[in-house]
């Protein structure tokens, strides 16, 4: 099934856009206008504050036509748009770290009433010891709360990625929050080269807004909205589970969604970025690394290095987190006998990062039906906004070329720990 | 649906006996201070107490059954039984037939007379009652709101599963009646959700939209509603009936938040100054001395006592007044016709921003009082100055019964 | 790829500087990534940020740790901090400062100075010691990595406007005009 808004573009050429130089927050901003909220509400907090901002300027300088909440806090900025989004509103916010730690049970509200509420996390590392620098702790602490996770590489990438986020929260299949994860620091500030598509291409990618058709509160069509709802049903099926099931099958469905959507975007754009999962120079690779967000460009600089030297290496990174893209993954795990994989954050349970954790569900799948084990390990790096830089992926390109013939490690590896 | 009229209603508890009332009506009625021709009768001693003998103006009056001449009749736009004297015989058969003594000869004019609550008179209202110096009579006027809202929709599904003689539910009911429905209600996790206003398992308690938003940020949901709406020309009322605790503990963030923003949104309060929907646990709106589950009151330890909360209850409506609200009052459902017009002006004032309406209201699961005394300990405690009921606009400041609260007193320094 | 690297003090501009750098590049039909350091930004603080540029896509975030070039902003930021760190051998160093070469403070690396009294000329044009855009002018000319043209054009698609642009302008065309540039050839030979 494709999208149902979905018309090819008038020329086969995507037509020519504005190429401005700007931050990452000021991009995500600028995305949001493009995608036409009607609401925002915002509260500051490092290294989100110049995001909010941005958006705050484009709104007084007439440029975006949304009503803009100065909230008293993250809990209510989520809150505010939850009542926004039952009324019909496209709804947009932004945070990190604490304030998504302060929002924390809207946030778990926001998925289960299914409403399709975009939100930026400018990912920040923390909150003790304090660190207002960036790392993925804070997105990756909430990655099973049942919202959408696509983390970005470039500025670019989140520009077009925050307009994609409304269309795929709002398809009819998902209705489902999304978070757009841009590293704090490094994409926030980071200022860079983007091309700016025009309005109107956006407007009729976009389609038509309909984000309360299945939940509302509206005196033109009464309902109770989140009735006390038990597990045991009595007679007939229980209610909590049909809604658990359903926010399961939105969660999958998205899989689906995104990759069309960002087809879509690429029909009309000429963007193409991978939707769940990127390979860079995985054919005829001995192993892989894998990675995240925005250290990915310094890997793939050292994965091209190590080309050069002969090395039989390559990469893969994920754009979706959450959900989780399984088969995705294990199409590309299938290609290498070794895996080294990067976090930028920690899994305290598990020892190692909380993406190798998450990609241990996939090689287990991958033993099942190969028979074999992947050997695999975890490196942890660019914690509170430590780089990760050329020097390190040269590390873990080594350590895990290691794995090949040697035993894997059962610790994960800290980059930079010695710096 | 029938009417209801008003009354004179007679507290036996504050009469000593005076008799003003009588000259009262026997000035106005016959021109004269003879207090055996006065239609209102205080009998009795100040041993054995006293009491009323006052036609009740019956719904179904004997007197005017036994009456052979038809000279009595029930008239039914004031309620009061008239006595027409072209069609009196003078047979008395009517003195009999009154339970009350509400009827009863006039010697001086030698017929039978009584009450009729002075419905000609310039005043339009009973004589007797303002001559009481002790406030044992008052004049009961709440029939207004009956007669006016009796017939709109109770926008509440029946048999919401409120405990016996809950005031929230009877608060609740008027409210909605009242805002109507073109309306949002957000109703936070505590009894009135707890008693089935958004329904269980995909029913629904309300015939409006309705939901439980977070016990933390129900004006805030309510915020982004309103806006939405306001953005796209429709006009609907944010409605809140929330717990005292919710409010003022947990939830008081996103409430201040929201009316510093001056939000247009009607936020009440239903304060029975605890948690009971949990279970009576202690609130910050728990007064000082009250026992709760949380305050116990028992032996103590190191030789202090537990004597239940040992703090003074947070004036919640004061602090909203400080965040100078459109408007601000607290009423009580012992006092209906202020509560309404309390009330009217809450709803005007929420669509011009920020409204707050704070409810006393005495729960008798938790305070442990009979089932059938809630509006009595809910009038005792305006009557004994325990809670005060009063308002605030920005144009009037603090004022209760019209009068202001706050006395300035200009001194030369 | 050229790595640059901004050297000054919270409020000095170089934050600013570095992205109308970056954005004057772009001008040129160039790549270019700018980021500051991380931090608490206090006015007077030593702050730091990078601009990297290059003919194809900049695909690395990260701090730089082997400049091809210096600028610093500031002429006493040199007695606090390292400057110099990981400066690549025969690299630039842009200074402003009204001393003389053979009182300016150099490392073994330094191969090229370009020197510019960017406090004087900024008293002069502004009345206030900003110097960040007359050392972008000090830039060009020391390096020829981007054009006098370029940055004018940046500066005028900017946020400047009115008095302010002619200021920055004026500030520009003299840091590039005032900027005596030395070749250390003894060091380059080492």
């Amino acid at each position: 099934m494709t999208t149902a808004t979905l018309d090819a573009p008038s020329q086969a050429r995507p037509a020519k856009q504005k190429v401005i130089l700007c931050e990452g927050n000021e991009a995500a901003a600028l995305g949001v206008a493009l995608a036409r909220p009607d609401m925002v509400a915002v509260y500051p907090i490092t290294p989100q504050s110049s995001l909010v901002e941005h958006v705050a300027k484009l709104i007084a300088d007439g440029r975006m036509d949304a009503d803009i909440v100065d909230a008293e806090g993250e809990h209510s900025v989520l809150s505010v748009l939850q009542g926004g989004a039952l009324a019909g509103a496209r709804t947009y916010t932004a945070t990190c770290g604490p304030g998504l730690a302060f929002m924390f049970e809207p946030y778990f509200r926001t998925s289960g009433m299914r409403l399709p509420i975009v939100m930026t996390i400018v990912t920040r590392d923390g909150i003790t010891p304090q660190s207002v620098w960036g790392g993925h702790q804070d997105a990756m602490t909430v990655r099973e709360v049942g919202w959408v996770q696509v983390y970005c590489e470039t500025v670019q990438e989140v520009l077009d990625t925050t307009v994609m986020a409304f269309k795929i929260a709002e398809h009819h299949d998902v209705m489902l929050p999304v978070n757009v994860c841009l590293d704090g620091n490094y994409l926030s500030y980071g200022t860079s080269r983007v091309e700016l598509p025009e309005q109107a291409e956006v407007d009729a990618f976009m389609g038509v807004k309909d984000v309360n058709w299945h939940v509302a509160l509206d005196p033109l069509r009464p309902m109770a909205v989140d009735p006390l709802t038990g597990g045991s049903g009595g007679k007939g099926p229980s209610s909590f589970v049909r809604y658990r099931k359903g926010q399961c099958r939105g969660m999958q469905n998205s899989l689906r969604v995104i990759e069309e959507v960002h087809q879509e975007w690429a029909q009309r754009f000429g963007r193409n970025f991978a939707p769940l999962v990127e390979e860079y120079r995985l054919d005829g690779a001995d192993y892989a690394i894998m990675t995240l967000g925005s250290m990915t460009g310094a890997a793939k600089d050292a994965i091209d290095e190590a080309r050069d030297a002969g090395k039989r290496v390559g990469l893969i990174k994920l754009k979706t987190f959450s959900p989780f893209p399984v088969e995705a993954l294990l199409k590309s795990l299938r290609k290498v006998r070794a895996l080294g994989v990067v976090d930028r954050s920690v899994g305290f349970r598990w020892n190692c990062g909380p993406m190798y954790q998450e990609t241990m569900g996939a090689l287990y799948r991958l033993a099942r039906e190969s028979g074999s084990i992947l050997p695999s390990m975890s490196f942890i790096g660019g914690l509170a906004g430590a780089d990760i830089t050329v020097g390190h992926f040269h590390r873990v390109i080594e350590a895990t070329e290691k794995l090949l013939t040697g035993s894997a490690p059962t610790e994960p590896v800290w980059l930079n720990e010695k710096d | 649906m029938g009417r209801g009229y008003n009354t004179i209603a007679f507290d036996a508890a504050k009469c000593d006996g005076c008799g003003d009332c009588m000259t009262a009506c026997a000035t106005v009625k016959t021109g004269t201070d003879d207090k055996a021709r006065s239609r209102i009768q205080i009998v009795g001693s100040e041993s054995d107490g006293f009491e009323l003998a006052l036609c009740r103006q019956c719904g179904d009056p004997k007197c005017v059954t036994v009456c052979p001449a038809a000279a009595l009749t029930k008239n039914y736009d004031t309620g009061v039984i008239e006595w027409n004297a072209a069609k009196c015989v003078d047979c008395l058969l009517c003195t009999i037939g009154c339970t009350y003594a509400g009827i009863a000869l006039d010697a001086g004019v030698g017929h039978v007379a009584k009450c009729d609550m002075c419905y000609a008179s310039p005043a339009g209202a009973p004589a007797c009652v303002p001559a009481c110096p002790h406030d044992a009579l008052t004049y009961i006027t709440t029939s207004r709101i009956y007669n006016e809202v009796g017939d709109w929709e109770d926008l509440f599904a029946p048999g919401l599963a409120g405990c016996q003689g809950c005031n929230t539910e009877l608060l609740m009911r008027h409210t909605l009646r009242r805002v109507g429905p073109d309306t949002v209600l957000a109703t936070p996790p505590g009894c009135v959700p707890g008693m089935g206003s958004v329904g269980f398992n995909g029913t629904t308690g309300t015939k409006i939209p309705v939901f439980h938003p977070l016990l933390t940020n129900t004006a805030a949901m309510l915020a982004g509603i309103k806006r939405q709406y306001k953005r796209v020309g429709r006009e609907i009322t944010a409605l809140a009936i929330a717990g005292d605790g919710g409010a003022s503990d947990v939830g008081f963030q996103s409430l201040s938040g929201a009316a510093e923003r001056n939000e247009q949104i009607l936020f009440m309060v239903v304060d029975n100054e605890g948690y009971m929907n949990t279970g009576m646990q202690r609130s910050s709106c728990t007064p000082y001395g009250a026992w709760t589950s949380t305050t116990p009151v028992g032996k103590g330890s190191g030789g202090m006592p537990a004597q239940g909360k040992t703090q003074d209850a947070k004036n919640l409506p004061l602090i909203m007044v400080n965040h100078r609200c459109e408007y601000v009052a607290t009423a009580s459902t012992a006092y209906m016709e202020d509560l309404y017009d309390k009330l009217d002006k809450a709803i005007q004032a929420s669509k011009r921003g920020f409204a707050y309406l704070h409810v006393y209201s005495p729960c008798t699961t938790g305070w442990r009082f009979p089932t059938d005394q809630n509006m009595e300990v809910a009038r005792k405690a305006v009557e004994t100055n325990f809670v005060m009921l009063w308002e605030y606009t920005r144009a009037t400041a603090c004022t209760s019964r019209g009068r202001s609260m706050i006395r300035c007193r200009s001194r030369s320094i | 790829m050229y790595e640059v690297r901004f050297h000054g003090r919270g409020g000095q501009g170089a934050v600013t500087a570095a992205a109308m750098l970056a954005s004057a590049l772009l001008e040129e039909g160039k790549y270019a990534v700018s980021i500051p350091s991380f931090g608490f930004e206090r006015r007077g603080a030593p702050v730091v940020s990078f601009l990297r540029c290059s003919d194809r896509e900049i695909r690395q975030m990260t701090n730089i740790y082997a400049p091809d070039c210096l600028i610093c902003v500031d002429p006493t930021l040199a007695k606090s901090v390292d400057i110099f760190s990981g400066l690549k051998p025969g690299g630039t160093l842009v200074q402003a400062t009204h001393k003389p070469l053979a009182e300016v403070v150099l490392s073994e690396a330094v191969g090229v100075v370009g020197l510019c009294d960017a406090i004087g000329i900024a008293l002069e044009v502004f009345k206030r010691p900003i110097t960040n855009t007359l050392m972008l002018g000090a830039f060009a000319r020391t390096t020829g990595v981007v054009s006098l043209e370029a940055l004018k054009r940046s500066l005028e698609d900017s946020d400047f406007r009115d008095a302010g642009l002619a200021q920055n302008l004026i500030a520009l065309e003299r840091g590039y005009n005032e900027t005596v540039v030395h070749i250390i050839e003894r060091r380059v030979a080492a």
